[in-house]
This record gives structure tokens, C-alpha cells and sequence, in this order.
């Protein structure tokens, strides 16, 4: 009999789990059509997403990233006089011919898609973008990658180029300053 | 039945191979003292009011270092190899534990940045979730949840997959496939240049967008349509790898049709 309540009362539960992940899943797909949709607490919601265990099904959708982006920087020296732009070397390289079976530059390609747009997104939330992760990331990498000892100050850029058109200034940094 | 979880098992092994071979070449670049994400700025950014979260945040700090987060990596594969043994010598069971682990060691890994996760993870998630459930609560009424909770989410995959799309302009009237195959990440010369045609182009939008669809609903149709458009999945799939490099979305796809089959043989065996 307790064996019972137990087997059946751990269904329910499992039950009852598997619901609010199939709710959350179609809230957060939903969001990109419906930014107001909300019927699970932000608690829940970030307590799963946290760990990953929230599906995003909506690839490419729907608006499909368009954009090849590449990092630069800058160093500025005394009495304002900047270097030329120069490309943060991440190896961001056009998929090999073998990519359908083996593609390595996958994970960073996403990564700097990634970074760009959490930057474009924050300032267009109105997010203060300077502390935000995805600055911060960027920022303290380019600081290693220029190790110039006369640089007095840093600046960085996303740069990004749309379909075969001029590349462009998707976002410029503010220029810091070393210690 | 057996077929299935071995195909299975074969397509989420390759996926972690090639996952843990291509992680590692990109390792010194994006997650090295100087790469491009920093562990700290990732864990200061961490919620750390509670306990738990302070933990959670040590436990990362000690296990992302290069050999660990080496180990990690490939005892995913070693494990799946494993399992996949202990499968065939019946012992689903251990077999089912040690995918268990592998599921842990795939949350803990996404865990050392989001940037750069893509929908690979959230399906070998799901697989390796619904695996541990067929293999070692086989046959009881936990199965039938998570068969029915698979096939909901595999609905879900394909359907917003497709339905979004419908909500983009530039899906809408084909202009997108020339900016997605212009870009480096997922672009492809020949087909950037195929895809200047406006009417191929808008043609073959509104295919994918069909297909994707369509397939959301195929457990619902009679089992010739059902395979047929999981015939056309797995082609839209290869194609996906061919020409946008998405090489692990087709070995991680590929690995979830087995189990979407045997989820819904459970259901129907249920219903009956």
C-alpha cells in the first residue's frame, strides 16, 4: 500500500515537472513574437534556464543573423593620437570544406555572434553596456592581445559586414584608460 | 526495439567526439587565462546571494581548469562508449546510470559560458534525459511520461522552428538565405551565389519553413507520411551540415529520431 502512494505520488511529481518544462519551453519561444507573454514566475524560469535545461527551438528565427563580425582595436597614445585599427586574431574563418563532418571554428564564431548582439541588445534595453559581461569579456581580452608598454588608453569595435556590402561599425567602445 | 537506442547511442557519441575534438582546438582562444571568455567575469556575473550559488561558484572555479574541463569533455564520450556496451550486453539498467552522469557532465559544461552554446546542447539534453528514463524505468508508467514528454518537445523543436520563421520579413519573402550564406560562420560561396536567384531563393524558404512545419505535426499523420517526413528531417539536416558547417546538429538530430520512433511506439503501446 505505501509502496503504492509512493509510485504513484512519483509519477505525479515527474508528471507535474514535465508540464512546467513543456510550459517554459513554449514561453521562451515565444518570446521573440510575443515579448509580453508571461505565465510562469521569472524565478522558475531563470532557476531552469540557469542550467541550460530550457530548449530554444527557433534557429535562424525570425530574423536570421545576416552579419560576419569581426573584433578590432586600438590603442591610443600621448596626446590623442590612436594607432590604426588592428583585428583581434580569434581565428573567425570561413567553414572549411570538411565542416559537414568536422568544424572547428563553430563554438568561436557563435561565441563573438554571440557577444555581439548581448552588447547591441543591453544598449538598446538601455542597460548600462559597460559593465555588462559581454563588455567586459571583450574588453579585458583585447587589453592582453595589444600588450603595447607605450599604449596609454584602449578602444574596441565590432565591426560587421552584411551580405557582400562595405563592413560597417556595429558598436564602438568608450576609450579606457590604463593604470 | 534494440536498433533504435543503439542508432542512438552511435549519433550522441559521434556528436561528443567531434563536440570534445573541436572544443579543445578552440580551448586556448575562448577560455584560456587569455581567451576570449574569462571564468571570473562568467561567476562574478553569477548571482551569488545564496549559499548555494557561492557553492556552485567554487565548485566551477576547481573544475574549469584546461585538464579538467579536458577530462570532461572526453569522458562524455568514454561514458557514452561505455553505456553503449553495457546496453548491448544487457544491462540497460547500468547502461541508463551511466547516461545519467553523462547528462550531468553535459549541464556542468555548458556551465562555463552561454556564449557560444547553440541548440546542440538542448537536444543532447533532452535525449540523454529520455534515455536514462527508457533504460532504467523501461516498460513502467515513467517511460510513457517521458515518451510522451519527448515527443511533445520534439513537436515544440520543430514546429517553432518553422513557425517563427513565418514571423521574419526577410524568411518571408526569401531574402535571407543570401545574407545567412554570405556570413562567414554559416556561409557557403556556391550557395550564397545560388541563392541571388529571388525565386529559388523565396522557393526554397517557404520549403524549409513547410517542411519544418509539417514535421511538428507528422507524429499526428499515419505512419507513411510519419517517416516520409522524417526522410525529408534527415535530408534538410545533411543539408544544414553540407552547406552551414552545422555538423553537430545532424549527429545530435540524428540521434533524437531513433528515440522520437521508439517514444511514440511507447505512446501508441500505452494507448492500446
Amino acid at each position: 500500500m505505501l509502496m503504492n502512494i509512493i509510485w504513484w505520488s512519483s509519477i505525479l511529481m515527474m508528471a507535474t515537472f514535465l508540464t512546467c518544462l513543456i510550459f517554459i519551453t513554449i514561453r521562451s519561444n515565444f518570446l521573440p513574437i510575443w515579448p509580453s507573454i508571461g505565465f510562469l514566475s521569472n524565478a522558475f524560469y531563470s532557476f531552469f534556464a540557469r542550467f541550460g535545461l530550457i530548449p530554444i527551438w527557433h534557429f535562424f528565427a525570425p530574423n536570421p543573423s545576416t552579419y560576419s563580425f569581426w573584433i578590432l582595436y586600438r590603442n591610443m597614445y600621448q596626446e590623442n593620437n590612436f594607432s590604426a585599427w588592428q583585428e583581434l586574431n580569434l581565428g573567425t574563418e570561413r567553414n572549411p570544406y570538411w565542416s559537414f563532418v568536422y568544424n572547428p571554428p563553430t563554438r568561436l564564431n557563435k561565441a563573438v555572434i554571440d557577444l555581439a548582439f548581448d552588447l547591441t541588445d543591453q544598449k538598446q534595453a538601455g542597460i548600462t553596456v559597460e559593465l555588462s559581461n559581454a563588455y567586459l569579456h571583450i574588453l579585458r581580452h583585447v587589453t592582453h592581445a595589444s600588450n603595447d608598454p607605450f599604449a596609454t588608453a584602449i578602444q574596441f569595435c565590432i565591426a560587421s559586414r552584411r551580405d557582400k556590402l562595405i563592413p560597417e561599425i556595429h558598436f564602438l567602445s568608450g576609450i579606457h584608460y590604463r593604470e | 526495439m534494440n536498433y533504435l537506442f543503439e542508432t542512438s547511442f552511435a549519433f550522441l557519441s559521434l556528436a561528443f567526439l567531434f563536440s570534445a575534438i573541436e572544443e579543445r582546438n578552440n580551448y586556448k582562444k575562448l577560455f584560456s587565462k587569455n581567451g576570449l571568455i574569462d571564468l571570473d567575469i562568467e561567476l562574478y556575473y553569477a548571482n551569488s546571494s545564496s549559499n548555494v550559488d557561492k557553492l556552485l561558484k567554487h565548485f566551477l572555479r576547481v573544475i574549469f581548469t584546461r585538464v579538467r574541463f579536458d577530462i570532461l569533455l572526453y569522458s562524455r564520450v568514454v561514458l557514452m562508449l561505455t553505456s553503449f556496451l553495457a546496453f548491448t550486453h544487457s544491462s540497460p539498467i547500468y547502461a541508463g546510470f551511466i547516461i545519467f552522469f553523462v547528462f550531468l557532465i553535459n549541464i556542468v559544461i555548458s556551465l562555463r559560458s552561454r556564449y557560444g552554446v547553440d541548440g546542440t546542447f538542448h537536444m543532447s539534453t533532452q535525449v540523454l534525459a529520455t534515455l536514462f528514463i527508457f533504460l532504467v524505468l523501461g516498460g513502467t508508467e515513467f517511460a510513457i511520461l517521458m515518451a510522451f514528454y519527448f515527443n511533445v518537445q520534439m513537436m515544440l523543436c520543430y514546429f517553432f522552428s518553422g513557425f517563427i520563421k513565418i514571423f521574419g520579413p526577410s524568411w518571408r519573402n526569401g531574402t535571407c538565405l543570401v545574407g545567412i550564406f554570405s556570413t562567414l560562420p554559416y556561409g557557403h560561396p556556391y550557395a550564397a551565389k545560388i541563392f541571388e536567384n529571388r525565386f529559388f531563393s523565396f522557393f526554397v524558404c517557404w520549403v524549409v519553413i513547410l517542411i519544418e512545419v509539417a514535421i511538428s505535426f507528422s507524429p499526428l499523420m499515419d505512419d507513411a507520411f510519419f517517416y516520409l517526413l522524417l526522410l525529408s528531417g534527415v535530408l534538410l539536416h545533411l543539408s544544414f551540415a553540407i552547406f552551414m558547417g552545422l555538423n553537430k546538429f545532424f549527429y545530435t538530430w540524428m540521434s533524437a529520431y531513433p528515440l522520437w520512433i521508439y517514444s511514440i511506439g511507447t505512446l501508441k503501446l500505452a494507448v492500446t
